[in-house]
């Protein structure tokens, strides 16, 4: 190896290639528009929400660690984002929302309670969550994120996630199924 | 016998250890209401997932695809991208550009593609400074306060007499020497990050890579500001 003599020798660990990241980040993006989906409430905001994600994650590549998971680093990457965006606007999505009326739920058994669940009840209740719970519950809900995990792309411990989770769904079952059945 | 909301949403979630498990079912069978909020909480997981499963079997939209596959990507991760292909497991202080790495091409060409790295070229078998970090190594005195550009850190004579500064520029550190008419990059790493934040900018901090490379080239001590800017004033003329 004498062509290397004038160089300092540090260890490294070696790069994925550029085509290989980019196709991963490729394979990465329908979970990335579902993710941006529920932060967002609607496809066309979370496309432009991965957009800025993927790019962002492109440019600042040196910043990613190779050995952590590519896909949770970009979940970092698209709710830093997203919540700077909600900070900077100081807007909430609005969703227009008839009041639940909580006499018609039914609470005897899960199987009714599935029933009577529907698209637009689960999705409007989980857009008026607060920024904060909305994101862990997209992670860990409907992502399948473990609480580490998902507390390492916060960047908050893992009992902030597990307090943010139980608030949330206490408002979530509140707003779905009615007071009468929680806690 | 009671249970946090945390544990009973951690037992749903399957979060728990094994002999948590069978703690929580066991005070479950016997508080049914509790065990009602269980089923609550798995329907509302089970139809939270549900709701946005169609996302995942859509097609994808050409322009992410389209910026997945050809957005720019950072300088700093292809500098050092092309010096790991080339060199892996060693790295990353040079003091002349191997023929291996000429005759590859590679970092050449990274070093040449985009905008900011427009800092430096290769000449011959050297890599030299160009454009704003050539104009900041020419004029710029190491007390300078400077925005966005290049940063330059100690001036100082090698071993042989020529004047050699240290440089912060586009999240690269190194040193680079003055022959008869350019800057002849010595030494070349990447900027230490300055925060822990996702966005972190070029910092003025010197790597250790360039400071051990720093001190196996200095003759006496770096420049105060006196020779420092005598020195500029006459050209950087090797003594």
């Amino acid at each position: 190896m004498e062509e290397i003599a004038d160089w300092t020798v540090v260890t490294i660990v070696k790069d994925a290639s550029l085509e290989t990241i980019r196709t991963r980040m490729t394979a990465g993006i329908p979970r990335l528009r579902r993710f941006a989906m529920s932060l967002t409430g609607n496809m066309a905001d979370a496309d432009d929400l991965v957009q800025d994600t993927v790019e962002r994650a492109l440019r600042n590549l040196h910043q990613w660690q190779p050995d952590t998971k590519l896909e949770s680093w970009m979940f970092r990457i698209a709710q830093n984002l997203w919540i700077d965006a909600v900070r900077a606007r100081k807007v909430r999505a609005q969703v227009a929302a008839d009041p639940l009326d909580d006499d018609d739920v039914s609470v005897d058994g899960a199987r009714a309670m599935e029933a009577k669940l529907t698209f637009a009840d689960t999705a409007r209740a989980l857009q008026e969550l607060p920024e904060e719970q909305r994101v862990v519950v997209s992670l860990v809900l409907i992502e399948g994120v473990a609480y580490r995990e998902a507390a390492e792309i916060l960047n908050v411990p893992i009992g902030t996630v597990t307090s943010r989770l139980a608030r949330a769904r206490e408002a979530l079952a509140l707003r779905v199924f009615g007071k009468e059945n929680t806690p | 016998m009671t249970i946090s909301d945390e544990t009973l949403m951690a037992f749903v979630d399957g979060e728990l250890s094994p002999e948590e498990m069978s703690r929580v079912e066991a005070v479950l069978r016997q508080q049914p209401e509790l065990e009602a909020i269980v089923e609550q909480q798995r329907a509302l997981r089970h139809e939270l997932h549900a709701s946005f499963a169609s996302i995942m079997n859509a097609p994808l939209p050409d322009a992410l695809r389209h910026t997945a596959m050809n957005a720019p990507v950072s300088l700093q991760w292809r500098v050092r991208h092309a010096l790991r292909s080339l060199f892996a497991p060693r790295a990353l202080i040079w003091t002349g550009i191997p023929a291996a790495a000429l005759a590859c091409g590679v970092v050449v060409g990274v070093l040449l593609d985009g905008g900011s790295s427009a800092l430096m070229n290769t000449q011959g078998n050297a890599l030299v400074a160009r454009g704003s970090l050539a104009n900041a190594l020419n004029q710029q005195l190491a007390s300078a306060e400077t925005g966005q550009g290049p940063k330059i850190g100690i001036s100082f004579r090698d071993k042989s007499g020529r004047y050699c500064r240290t440089f912060n520029a586009s999240n690269l550190a190194g040193v680079a020497c003055r022959d008869a008419a350019s800057w002849n990059i010595a030494a070349l790493s990447e900027s230490p990050k300055e925060s822990t934040g996702a966005y972190a900018t070029a910092g003025s901090a010197m790597p250790d890579l360039v400071r051990n490379a720093v001190q196996g080239m200095i003759e006496g001590s770096p420049l105060n500001a006196a020779a420092e800017k005598q020195a500029r004033d006459q050209g950087w003329k090797a003594q």
